[in-house]
């Protein structure tokens, strides 16, 4: 019998099974019986921000866009595409990047231990050769412009940039043509060794495994793989200013309607993971009852023409930001910019948050985490991205239940500064 | 895993799905209707109405203040097409009992909800004149910024080119000028002829028992079943390739080719399936081993295709310097199709995933009633008895493949390129 930790959440009937391997890999089985369908992610923490670190001593500043080109380049074996022996095994296979982590996943169903042994080697035997880097560049770059050619995502990308000066976060997570051209094999080695330690990694299983069984296949694994030292990464998080790189700024695409997104920064302060999380949740109850399609100044706002159903906007938080974005496609820019600070102005002086709106927030809330629980593929991912962030995804339901309507009148009030945002509009060509 | 229950009650199809595996059950109801433009535009505006508010909560804030009480539970609405129909469906999801701490008829409040809004544009009078007008205006803002979208818009005049002349070239949401037009009158007739003469099915997936059957059949009444077969349209052989340019200022040239398959066998609906896989609808295809990986021609290029209808489009990001090249390749990769340039193993890997990934539908509520209203469809063409799709996917061999690629012609290039046209 493998050792290993199960916990069985009640409240969502959930049960995780958890096992740290000899090298420090932490692997995590969550059950979903009856699912036909085995999903598999393995996450290396280290993503399109880590462009900066000092490893066994030595201090490196590597190209812009890395950690996604390496994720590129994982697939590409001197036996061939590995994508092609997924699909061989009955699987399809993915990946991505994001700014703190580079997953790789499989999805199958059957083959299934064929498949995750491809997935283990391939991320963990590199193989880069100065003519597989030079061939990449041509594809990425094919990328870094279909991503220039979506306006939403320019818009979001140029508000980042407006707002931080020297955070990582604003630089493109596939890099620019010129930074991945200076790319080379020896820097996609020492990323790999630096980053895909064991210790740094994470692998999730979602789906109706034979649990015993399965980690103890892992384990075996494991178990071959050479001796590494524990990894020892030191990043290096520039400086922020409090104040916005940019209070405004207009470029010209190919848009019908003119597209705006306001940026409202505060600094990361030293608050610590559980802290984050229910700032993190109070400030989703806060935006959606002030800008919610039930609020009243929404309603206002749509009626007079200003918003229309493209209205969104999001808090986010970790190590490297802190923002509030509202985007919105609309002819009237400037007054659009203007209701919302009004509003935010008015809502920190009035009384306007209340328990039974709060209440029904946290039903819909739970209901929407509970249909999300359906997916495996939601269900890996949430749990990896909660679990760097220190939050374990089956605790969400008490952290929501336990919100108290002054978190949420503190949070949103300290967490907007209205006098510290940048505005980015899109508009068509003059 | 699951088991499916049909009954027809009130002259309506019910359908039942029964699993356990869910956290939430959804209900779908669907309209089924042939395509026209004005039909397309006027059932769209409707079906965004109809969710907006309804007759017991005339507002939106009051309708999602009451979703929100009941979990947030999920009320959509969307149009598709569907070989020569248009789809309007009705959805709505909601979180199993076992989940829901305090006293809520979760099913019963669900159905009468479901009830009111499919029963509220009856009651549409001059007071909603202005929701009417906001709704239209929304979904105008919609149609105008979906053109933002540079690959969707290149599909789009791919679409109106090919078919010029032809029901398809009409988009499942409607279009611009139609919508101008619009009235509230227009809606009300719409709506009162999807709920009288539509082919409409109901359907359910979750941990329900034999009470939903009667819950569901208070949601409407007919004095007789309203059905008529689900087909394509009628194969046309293209004459000659129709090309077009479009010019707009961005980084990359969309570039779309529109082909038609001339079907003559009953298998040759799923053998284009297999064929897809093989083709461009898959990361092991040869678009995507051969124009991607190895020429590193598009990062993003795959092919797709109605199979109902016999339509495959190859659609691909690439840059402007290389339309011509491109299109040469997609074309030499249909050949070696023809060349039968592919192994028995590849093909028989194809039908694997093929079966696999209709498995992972299984795995979502609105997976598993999409498949058993294609079953409810399949039962309506067709008086013979119909062979189940695994077995026909199995019989599909080599020489198939072979023969159907033969019969696939290219119909349109269609280019949105960046610069100008005369550069």
């Amino acid at each position: 019998m493998s050792n290993y930790e199960s916990k069985y959440y009640d409240q969502v009937d959930e049960t995780v099974h958890k096992k740290v391997m000899d090298n420090g890999l932490e692997v995590y089985i969550i059950d979903k019986k009856g699912y036909n369908k085995k999903f598999v992610t393995y996450t290396t923490k280290y993503g399109s921000t880590d462009n900066h670190f000092k490893t066994k001593g030595k201090v490196y500043n590597v190209p812009d866009g890395i950690a996604h080109f390496l994720e590129h380049k994982m697939f590409d074996k001197e036996s061939g595409d590995v994508f092609n022996k997924f699909s061989e095994h009955g699987a399809s296979a993915n990946a991505f990047t994001s700014v703190d982590r580079t997953s790789y996943l499989f999805s199958t169903t059957e083959n299934f231990k064929k498949n995750l042994t491809l997935l283990m080697n391939m991320v963990e035997i590199p193989y880069f050769t100065s003519e597989k880097v030079d061939k990449e560049i041509g594809i990425i770059n094919e990328e870094i412009k279909m991503y220039q050619d979506n306006p939403g995502y320019r818009l979001y990308h140029e508000t980042l940039n407006a707002m931080y000066e020297n955070s990582p976060v604003a630089i493109d997570i596939a890099g620019t043509l010129e930074s991945i051209s200076e790319i080379t094999a020896e820097h996609l080695y020492l990323c790999h060794e630096t980053f895909y330690a064991p210790d740094n990694m994470v692998m999730i299983l979602a789906g109706d495994f034979d649990v015993n069984d399965t980690f103890e296949f892992i384990e075996t694994h494991q178990n071959k793989r050479p001796a590494v030292d524990q990894s020892d990464i030191e990043r290096f998080l520039p400086e922020e200013p409090y104040g916005v790189k940019e209070q405004s700024k207009e470029l010209n695409l190919q848009v019908t309607t003119p597209k705006v997104m306001l940026g409202f920064k505060v600094l990361p302060d030293d608050a610590d993971d559980q802290l984050k999380a229910r700032r993190d949740a109070a400030m989703l109850f806060a935006l959606d009852m002030v800008f919610g399609e039930q609020s009243p100044y929404y309603e206002d706002l749509l009626e007079r023409g200003i918003v229309d159903d493209s209205f969104n906007f999001s808090y986010q938080e970790d190590d490297l930001v802190r923002h509030t974005l509202m985007a919105v496609e609309t002819a009237e820019v400037d007054t659009f910019t203007e209701e919302i600070v009004r509003i935010i102005e008015e809502v920190k002086e009035e009384d306007f948050f209340s328990e039974t709106r709060l209440r029904s927030q946290k039903r819909e809330l739970l209901g929407d985490y509970l249909t999300s629980l359906n997916s495996p593929e939601y269900v890996a991912n949430q749990f990896t991205k909660y679990l760097f962030d220190g939050v374990d995804l089956y605790g969400l339901p008490e952290l929501i239940e336990s919100i108290t309507l002054e978190e949420v009148i503190n949070f949103f009030n300290s967490s907007i500064d209205v006098k510290n945002f940048s505005k980015v509009v899109v508009k068509g060509h003059d | 895993m699951h088991n499916v229950e049909k009954r027809i009650i009130n002259n309506i199809p019910i359908v039942k799905i029964y699993t356990e595996k869910f956290k939430t059950v959804v209900v779908s109801v669907y309209f089924r209707t042939p395509l026209t433009a004005k039909g397309a535009t006027t059932r769209s505006l409707l079906s965004r109405m109809m969710v907006k508010r309804t007759s017991t909560y005339p507002t939106n804030a009051k309708l999602l203040e009451y979703l929100a009480e009941h979990y947030g539970a999920h009320l959509t609405s969307n149009v598709v097409k569907k070989g020569s129909d248009h789809l309007l469906k009705v959805s709505i999801e909601f979180v199993n009992d076992k989940f829901i701490l305090e006293d809520i008829d979760m099913l019963g409040d669900i159905t009468k909800l479901l009830k009111d809004v499919l029963h509220t544009p009856f009651l549409y009078d001059e007071e909603d004149q202005l929701n009417f007008d906001r709704e239209k205006r929304l979904l105008i803002n919609r149609l105008k910024s979906m053109k933002d979208n540079y690959a969707q818009r290149a599909f789009e005049e791919l679409l109106s080119t090919m078919f010029e002349d032809e029901a398809y070239r009409h988009l499942s949401f409607g279009d611009i000028d139609t919508l101008e037009k619009l009235t509230l009158e227009d809606v009300k007739c719409a709506h009162q002829q999807m709920m009288d003469q539509d082919d409409m099915s109901i359907l359910v997936a979750g941990k329900v028992d034999d009470k939903v059957f009667d819950a569901l059949s208070e949601l409407h009444e007919r004095s007789e079943q309203a059905t008529y077969p689900y087909k394509g349209y009628p194969i046309i052989e293209p004459k000659e390739v129709k090309y077009k340019t479009t010019h707009l200022q961005i980084e990359q040239a969309k570039a779309n080719l529109g082909f038609r398959v001339l079907y003559s066998e009953s298998k040759d609906p799923m053998t284009l399936n297999v064929f897809n896989q093989i083709f461009g609808g898959s990361s092991s295809s040869f678009l995507f081993t051969n124009i991607r990986e190895k020429m590193s021609l598009a990062y993003s290029i795959h092919s797709q295709v109605d199979v109902k209808n016999g339509y495959m489009f190859v659609l691909a990001g690439v840059d402007n310097n290389n339309v011509e090249v491109f299109k040469d390749a997609v074309l030499r990769e249909l050949k070696r199709v023809v060349d039968g340039d592919f192994e028995e193993s590849f093909l028989e890997e194809i039908k694997r995933n093929m079966l696999s990934s209709r498995m992972e539908s299984m795995d979502k509520p609105r997976g598993l009633i999409s498949l058993s209203y294609n079953r409810l469809l399949k039962e309506l063409s067709t008086t013979k008895e119909t062979k189940e799709w695994t077995e026909v996917l199995q019989s599909i061999t080599k020489d198939d493949v072979i023969n159907l690629a033969k019969k696939i012609k290219l119909d349109t290039v269609f280019t949105l390129k960046g610069g100008n046209e005369n550069v």
